[in-house]
């Protein structure tokens, strides 16, 4: 049975999705981009500022379903301009235990809100 | 064990149109095709269509949209967002599906959208095993 996560900690939804639903043990996350959860608006038009923003939702998610960093299972990351692709490297190389999550990261044409960087993933809450 | 869901109505022919994997359901993207061809090209329409066919697929895999956990919507211009958003409002209910969406350069045959996602069918594996 489907469950939504939700928290206050990850901007709300800009339309109609939920920002992560439960299922069994895995957990979807929805495309995070850098907006502020409070003022619902780009945090910066800065990249390193939007990567760390977007890092930052998608934790919030993955602790509003009671996981952890090393339950993240895939990471798709998508960006506007792949030369932006080794900060997002350092930055998960801080922020995840190894074994690394499987990840795709692709140059997107263009993502909502104009952001620069969008982060979704699958998380397995099994053990 | 994997298993193949095909349905001859949209997609083309010999088109694995989603896959079954224990309870889990992988719906492919779905292009606003109709019998293989693109419909009309007007982007309403085409938002419209992709739903239908993953909405179909959905069905032929035994789900329904109530199921469906994850959506990845591709669009080639971010201007249809409203739209489709509007549309995944018809489409499904309350909790929502985790959703992701992004403009890519293109997509096959030229479509504007592609709409692919993840469904749980466990309920209706349960209620199968329980009519044994």
């Amino acid at each position: 049975m489907k469950q939504e996560i939700q928290t206050d900690k990850a901007p709300a939804a800009i339309g109609t999705y939920s920002q992560a639903t439960k299922s069994g043990t895995l957990v979807y996350v929805s495309g995070q981009i850098p907006l502020d959860p409070a003022s619902g608006k780009l945090v910066s038009n800065q990249i390193g500022e939007q990567i760390e923003q977007s890092f930052r939702n998608f934790c919030a998610l993955v602790e509003a379903s009671g996981a952890s960093l090393k339950q993240v299972v895939k990471l798709n990351i998508y960006l506007t301009d792949l030369s932006h692709f080794a900060q997002v490297n350092e930055k998960m190389a801080s922020l995840f235990p190894r074994p690394y999550p499987a990840r795709a990261v692709i140059q997107a044409a263009a993502l909502p809100k104009e952001a620069q960087i969008e982060i979704d993933g699958i998380i397995d809450l099994a053990d | 064990m994997k298993e193949a869901v095909t349905t001859t109505l949209v997609g083309k022919e010999n088109d694995c149109q989603a896959i079954k994997s224990g309870s889990l359901v992988y719906i492919s993207a779905q292009l606003p095709l109709v019998q293989g061809e693109l419909i009309a090209a007007d982007a309403s329409s085409q938002i419209e269509q992709a739903f239908a066919n993953f909405r179909w697929v959905l069905e032929a895999s035994n789900g329904s949209p109530e199921q469906v956990v994850k959506v990845t919507v591709y669009l080639t211009d971010m201007k249809y967002l409203s739209q489709v958003s509007e549309k995944m409002k018809l489409c499904f209910p309350r909790p929502w599906p985790a959703c992701t969406v992004l403009q890519v350069a293109a997509l096959p045959e030229f479509a504007q959208i592609a709409v692919e996602g993840v469904a749980d069918i466990t309920e209706f594996i349960n209620q199968s095993m329980e009519s044994l």
